[in-house]
């Protein structure tokens, strides 16, 4: 076998060759004196390179540290309104949104609506009987009283004073 | 010639005297029997039918009456009032309700108006002229029939039986445009008594009084009604003839201001209810229909011949209750313009 070339002792140093190639190289370097040195001298000069490399490690420039924990912190704080109004945009949200406020507006009205307010027909019916009594033939008594037949409570209804005031003799048509 | 000079007596004598006696006759009788209840007292039994366009009512009831103004009406029909009673006092009303054992007193200070009663008289002299019919008879008892007719329409709109002795009313008809049929009182028996337990008129205890409603002395003048009213009420521009506006009253009813005028031809009257609030007519508890009035949508009910019809414009809600017909109704309140 040819003595192995130095790239081959850097991978096998490595731990960068194939598994058959590495074991070639492995059984070369067991029956080569001169493959030997030169494996002791790569070794050498690779253990040499990272002991340089490890005293050389330096602190990260101040500059560099405070951007990232400023990053940092940025990702930590609440988002501005601007953003929280832009993420409300996103169609996965804003669609399902839309389609509960459509359906709010539609029913909320009747949900909340309160009923008018009214007054029961037969007020007016027994009233107009009432009146009625004052004609020389015409008989309340001839009509079945509202207070009869109603099922709620009657009207709360209370005569307000005609102004006297306002009475003239030429009131009558 | 004696055939043919007895004739000419006859005719004479017709034209000159015995028509105009006859009507004097018939309005004498008319008087006297709108007083009557004051003066006599009895117990009997009478029945009522209410015929409307579309429905019917019907009632029996017993009456005792003690002159001058104590009156209760037992009913006997329909079933859903067996056993209740109205009982008067002058101007109370007692609804006396067995069914919910509760009494609602109503007070009617416009029961006892002399003054309304005889300008009301005189409003049935003008639109109504009062002929004689041949005596009948009802409850066993004789009496003189008087037809009232329209002086307009020459249309016989009441016919009444009164008693011949004691001039009470013992039967009633009216009539529509039409003559058909409207409503019928009639006493099926009669006893003129004045032994009538003071208990009978007495309100029943141990059940619950509610305060009803208390309808006011109208007034005679309309304009001071209007203007208590307090808002721009209407009038309708259309009446049919002989009808003039005879009372107005304001009333808070649930405590909006409402009022009611009063139109009249002396036997027939129209109620023009309204106020300015934003209260509709509740007709829930009846069978309402739609019909139109003019532009506008509108509700109508009907209580035998009395019909009620509704409707809103311009901020004012209007209730017109009557006993006209329908398309007379429409008419009436398609010329309220506010």
């Amino acid at each position: 076998m040819k003595h192995l070339t130095q790239d081959q002792l850097i991978d096998y140093l490595h731990h960068a060759l194939a598994p058959e190639d590495d074991a070639a190289v492995f059984a070369h370097l067991a029956g080569c004196p001169d493959c030997q040195a030169s494996m002791r001298a790569e070794t050498a000069l690779t253990e040499a390179l990272q002991r340089e490399a490890a005293a050389e490690e330096r602190d990260l420039p101040a500059g560099v540290e405070a951007t990232i924990w400023a990053g940092v912190y940025e990702l930590a704080s609440p988002p501005s309104l601007l953003e929280r109004m832009s993420a409300w945009l996103k169609p996965a949200i804003l669609v399902p949104l839309a389609a509960v406020l459509v359906l709010g507006l539609f029913f909320a009205p009747q949900l909340f609506r309160r009923n008018p307010p009214s007054i029961d027909a037969a007020y007016y019916l027994d009233d107009h009987a009432a009146v009625n009594g004052t004609m020389p033939f015409g008989d309340a008594s001839e009509t079945i009283p509202g207070s009869l037949t109603t099922t709620g409570d009657p009207v709360n209804a209370s005569a307000v004073a005609v102004d006297p005031v306002t009475l003239t003799a030429d009131a009558r048509p | 010639m004696l055939v043919r000079n007895a004739l000419v007596a006859l005719t004479v004598f017709a034209l000159a005297g015995i028509a105009p006696a006859h009507a004097d006759d018939a309005s004498r009788l008319l008087r006297l029997a709108i007083g009557a209840p004051r003066a006599v007292s009895f117990v009997g039994e009478v029945q009522t039918l209410e015929i409307g366009e579309s429905q019917t009512q019907a009632s029996v009831y017993r009456i005792e009456h003690r002159a001058p103004d104590l009156t209760r009406r037992w009913y006997l029909a329909p079933q859903s009032l067996y056993g209740d009673s109205i009982l008067t006092h002058g101007e109370n009303r007692y609804s006396i309700d067995v069914q919910r054992n509760r009494v609602i007193v109503d007070e009617n200070d416009a029961i006892d108006d002399q003054v309304a009663m005889d300008d009301n008289f005189g409003l049935l002299s003008t639109n109504y002229r009062a002929d004689s019919a041949p005596d009948e008879t009802v409850a066993g008892q004789k009496c003189n029939v008087v037809m009232l007719v329209n002086k307009h329409t020459g249309q016989t709109v009441m016919r009444i039986w009164m008693d011949a002795k004691t001039h009470l009313v013992l039967q009633k008809e009216r009539y529509a445009a039409n003559g058909a049929l409207t409503s019928q009182t009639r006493f099926s028996n009669l006893r003129y008594t004045t032994s009538i337990p003071s208990q009978v008129f007495q309100v029943p205890s141990g059940m619950t009084t509610i305060k009803g409603s208390r309808h006011a002395q109208p007034s005679s003048n309309i304009k001071a009604a209007v203007k208590t009213a307090g808002f721009n009420a209407q009038s309708p521009r259309y009446l049919p003839e002989g009808f003039l506006p005879v009372t107005g009253d304001v009333t808070d009813v649930n405590g909006v201001r409402t009022l009611h005028l009063l139109y009249s031809d002396g036997i027939r009257t129209i109620s023009l209810f309204e106020n300015a609030r934003d209260v509709a007519v509740d007709l829930s508890h009846y069978t309402a229909k739609k019909i139109r009035v003019e532009n506008h949508d509108a509700q109508y009910v009907e209580q035998g011949p009395i019909t009620l019809l509704s409707w809103s414009e311009a901020g004012l809600h209007f209730a017109l209750v009557g006993e006209l017909s329908r398309s007379e109704l429409v008419k009436i309140a398609a010329s309220v313009v506010p």
